[in-house]
């Protein structure tokens, strides 16, 4: 099985957004981002668990959290 | 022991500060931002909690703006050299550290100008004059402390951050001898970077400092930052493009546990009793025959807690050096402020600077009067 990964820029980020997600009620996971991204190289990424990803991508980007792009993960 | 030198570190620690720093040793020794193992995360959750605190703390909106320095002086050098370049010009105040003038001088040398305002012996509005006659049409910034390390003078910063909101300036504060102590909001007071020695006032681990940064700022330091590790550039995002290498962690961790304990106890509280106890001492040292004071008596709002004096036909080590035979720890001598000395016509002699903490006893202050009383009468 496949999730939905969405990027971003550094640990830092990645936990104010989970945390701004869960301020929404919205469920999601700190996790490194699997693959090696070609254009900037390591980094962090939020899984979101049962919640629409485009939504909480915006959601995100409404908070001023710079999404790096987005992709499918392996689920655990 | 009587420790009288908290504004060179805070002495004791609290129990709870050293109980973090040992459990980070003990449970969170790994590398935070950097993996993706649940402790390297749990590390950095840690690390955020303490910056989200921080920010609370002191009236900042972003947790990220929050950056972890070695020191108050690295963040004091983080935002100067950050912001200012070549034909930028800056004020600052007649009484600061070091900290503050050195990494003045070195911009000068690249073609920075500085210009000093008379802040000594002058009413709150007319430091606020003095800071706005001597604004230019490059003016870039004002950087001042919020209360002299030597003297206890307290600076107008809410009144200095509006006169530099008004004429867009960047408003740097060194708030070495006050966060912790006195009350500070960055948003309202229009501070745009404030630097803090968390070891002294948050009563963290020495070899710790914070920058909280509200507006973007050059870096002075590049390196690995966990991320973006394919681009040769350092990333824009606070605070990770201003702490490249290994974070702190068990000082971070001190910090979280030394704001949680200032938080418990309350600002107001540890000014009020901080402020009598040098009151106390002001009074007190005004009855001994020979010995100097420099400022009026130390009133809340207008100082913070720490006092200069001389004893006339001795040296400030001399004296210095009786008390800690006494077992009284103070500093004597310039305190790395030069400048401060020369506003107060020390700046040959130097001072015996007495600065209490929470954790100082009114037992304390009397006793070393009774040392200071007693050399004098020998003598």
């Amino acid at each position: 099985m496949s999730k939905q990964l969405i990027h971003v820029g550094s640990i830092t980020s990645a936990i104010k957004s989970r945390d701004i997600l869960r301020s929404k009620g919205i469920k999601s996971f700190i996790e490194r981002t699997p693959k090696i991204s070609e254009r900037v190289g390591c980094g962090y990424s939020i899984y979101v668990v049962n919640y629409n990803t485009l939504t909480a991508e915006s959601i995100l980007r409404e908070a001023g959290i710079k999404i790096l792009g987005k992709s499918e993960g392996r689920d655990r | 022991m009587i420790y009288l030198d908290n504004a060179a570190t805070t002495n004791p620690k609290p129990k709870s500060v050293i109980d973090a720093v040992t459990h980070s040793l003990e449970a969170y020794s790994a590398n935070p931002g950097r993996a993706g193992h649940d402790l390297s995360i749990n590390v950095s959750e840690e690390i955020y909690t303490t910056r989200a605190l921080a920010a609370d703390f002191f009236g900042c909106e972003e947790a990220e703006d929050v950056i972890f320095t070695p020191s108050c002086t690295y963040a004091i050098n983080f935002a100067l050299k950050g912001i200012l370049k070549r034909g930028d010009h800056v004020l600052t105040s007649s009484v600061e550290h070091n900290a503050v003038i050195r990494p003045l001088e070195a911009l000068r040398k690249q073609g920075v100008m500085y210009d000093i305002v008379e802040v000594a012996g002058k009413a709150p509005e007319d430091i606020v004059k003095g800071f706005r006659s001597k604004i230019r049409y490059n003016t870039k910034a004002i950087v001042c402390m919020h209360a002299s390390n030597v003297f206890g003078i307290v600076l107008p910063i809410t009144e200095i951050g509006q006169l530099c909101k008004e004429r867009g300036l960047r408003f740097i504060v060194d708030s070495a001898q006050t966060a912790g102590k006195l009350p500070i909001h960055m948003k309202n007071m229009n501070i745009d970077f404030l630097c803090i020695a968390s070891h002294k006032g948050l009563y963290a681990p020495m070899g710790t400092g914070i920058l909280i940064a509200r507006k973007s700022l050059g870096t002075i330091i590049e390196g690995g930052t966990g991320t973006n590790s394919r681009l040769f550039v350092q990333p824009e995002e606070l605070p990770e493009r201003m702490e490249s290498g290994t974070v702190n962690v068990p000082g971070i961790f001190g910090i979280k546990a030394g704001v949680e304990f200032v938080k418990e106890i309350s600002t107001i509280f540890i000014y009020d009793h901080e402020i009598q106890l040098v009151q106390t001492l002001y009074d007190g040292l005004k009855q001994i025959n020979g010995v100097i004071l420099y400022t009026d008596r130390p009133e809340k709002e207008c100082n913070a807690a720490v006092l200069s004096f001389n004893i006339n036909g001795f040296s400030s080590e001399d004296i210095s050096e009786m008390l800690n035979e006494n077992g009284v720890a103070t500093r004597a001598g310039l305190h790395c402020s030069p400048l401060a000395h020369k506003a107060f016509g020390t700046e040959t002699t130097g001072t015996v600077r007495l600065s209490p903490s929470v954790f100082t006893t009114v037992k304390d202050i009397q006793r070393t009067l009774e040392y200071i009383d007693f050399f004098v009468k020998k003598h």
